[in-house]
């Protein structure tokens, strides 16, 4: 990886999520200074981390690309757009959030279905190219309702984390994920999944940054969504494009997000103190941390002569 | 009546004699002619064995790559004497790619690079020929790499013909040129196109094919 490679993996895309979510959340608490509850909605600018995640993730596609397009013929390199249909879905379901209390409902009903849109769309965007020679279409079908299932059921996990881990914290709860799709694409050869992987955890670090100076930033209802997106783009391409990538610690890696639901039972959500965190924090780690290992004990032999 | 019945039985005698010699003489100027385009232009199966396609790359700026792709296959029909009638169709499979290090042939096939899931093969199918000197000709024709197609020009040497086992062979070697950008492989690549990045964006493959008459 070239310096410039490293600085358009990780670099730009921290410093446009920095800069970008600062700017907002500051100017969002100078204008629209929180009232005394602390459950006053809206919480801040939940459109803001969908938008600066999806501008950052496409600075670095575009660094990377010297022929970058819309909707490549390769249906692998099309992450950048299903990514960025996720930003555009986040934002769509952060306005949930800009109901009314009383009508809330109809908003919640809104934005689950648009996250199975998301999961189906970003599967047969990537996968139905492979019908008939290397998927049926009925696989095809298949993997898409079970994407967009997955997505959903995620999204809905680690929004009502994302509700309860503010600031610092949620960045910190998803990093785990992040970092483990390093391993398990590397190691199944696919260089771009791992050096992807390395931009979303600039972009998490990044928001970690901007939640220590901002206590409120919250990731729920947009930011969660293009972050899982991100993933699911590139998980099912390290899966159904590259023949000696392992299936497991990806399948392992899907269920972390859901792992981190453990925070959410009575007993520990109602908890004060670290420990709801760690709750979110602890399984999603260690369920990812068990895929990025598989990854490696899995991995081809060294050459003597790297290539 | 009888009189006419027998005039008309020797005049459909000699009609049926002349539409049965008509026959016979439209069959051999038939044949004739399947043995003068045989003659003519051969077609000719490709040897996956004996044939070669080898691609070269610049390294990180300074060094020159080879590896190449196995099995190739295809068939064509030429006459040097009537080149343009020539048609040449070859293809080989992206998986096939091999470059003496199995990590690297792996990474080569996935998403990076060929995505050979989606893109199973290379092909050409040749548009036309023509003679520039000697044995030396320019061979037109679209390759179809990575979900693109492109016309492209190669220098086309024909090496001639021969036997192998008691069976016509023939065998030419085909230098082509391309740019991997123009079919959207821009992996590793500068970002100005040009060589200098960890791989180049010019690559010249050789296609080197023996061939056997059909």
């Amino acid at each position: 990886m070239s310096i410039r490679d490293l600085l358009f993996a990780t670099v730009y895309p921290g410093l446009i999520t920095g800069v970008g979510l600062l700017a907002a959340w500051l100017l969002w608490q100078l204008l629209f200074r929180p009232s005394a509850s602390i459950d006053t909605r809206p919480r801040g600018p939940l459109w803001a981390a969908p938008v600066v995640f999806t501008l950052a993730f496409l600075v670095a596609y575009y660094g990377f690309n010297t022929k970058p397009q819309l909707w490549p013929t390769s249906s692998a390199m099309r992450f950048h757009t299903t990514a960025a249909a996720g930003g555009a879905i986040g934002v769509l379901t952060s306005l949930v959030a800009l109901v009314p209390a009383r009508f809330r409902w109809a908003g919640h009903l809104v934005r689950h279905p648009l996250t199975l849109a998301l999961g189906a769309f970003i599967a047969l965007a990537l996968l139905a190219p492979l019908t008939p020679h290397a998927l049926s279409a009925a696989k095809v079908m298949l993997i898409a309702a079970a994407s967009a299932a997955w997505l959903a059921l995620a999204t809905a996990a680690l929004d009502a984390v994302a509700h309860r881990q503010q600031g610092w914290r949620m960045p910190v709860v998803l990093l785990p994920v992040a970092a483990a799709f390093i391993p398990v694409c590397y190691f199944g050869a696919y260089a771009t999944g791992a050096q992807f992987s390395a931009c979303l955890i600039a972009l998490l670090c990044a928001a970690l940054i901007v939640g220590l100076i901002c206590p409120r930033l919250s990731l729920e209802h947009g930011g969660v969504v293009f972050v899982l997106a991100a993933l699911l783009s590139l998980g099912l391409i390290a899966q159904f494009f590259n023949p000696n990538s392992r299936t497991w610690p990806l399948i392992l890696l899907a269920l972390a997000p859901i792992a981190a639901g453990v925070s959410l039972l009575p007993a520990i959500a109602d908890r004060k103190g670290l420990l709801p965190f760690l709750a979110a924090f602890a399984p999603m780690a260690l369920v990812a941390g068990a895929a990025a290992l598989w990854a490696f004990l899995g991995r081809p032999d060294l050459d003597p002569y790297p290539y | 009546m009888r009189i006419r019945t027998f005039a008309a039985v020797p005049v459909a005698l000699l009609l049926a004699a002349g539409a049965l010699g008509f026959a016979a003489h439209e069959r051999s100027r038939s044949a004739a002619a399947v043995e003068t385009a045989t003659v003519e232009a051969a077609a000719y199966a490709v040897d996956p064995v004996h044939s070669s396609v080898v691609f070269r790359i610049k390294h990180a700026g300074v060094a020159n790559f080879y590896g190449r792709f196995n099995g190739l296959t295809g068939e064509f029909t030429f006459d040097p004497e009537n080149p343009s009638a020539g048609q040449f169709a070859f293809s080989v499979k992206t998986q096939n790619v091999d470059t003496g290090n199995s990590q690297r042939d792996d990474h080569l096939r996935n998403a990076d690079f060929f995505n050979a899931v989606q893109f199973p093969t290379i092909d050409f199918k040749s548009t036309s020929i023509t003679h520039v000197e000697g044995n030396h000709y320019v061979l037109k024709g679209d390759l179809s790499l990575h979900g693109k197609t492109k016309p492209i020009e190669a220098k086309f040497e024909w090496l001639g013909t021969g036997t192998f086992r008691n069976r016509p062979i023939a065998a030419f070697e085909a230098l082509i040129e391309i740019k991997r950008s123009d079919f959207d492989m821009t992996h590793y690549m500068a970002p100005d196109g040009s060589d200098s990045g960890g791989l180049g964006n010019n690559v010249t493959i050789k296609v080197a094919v023996e061939a056997a008459q059909r």
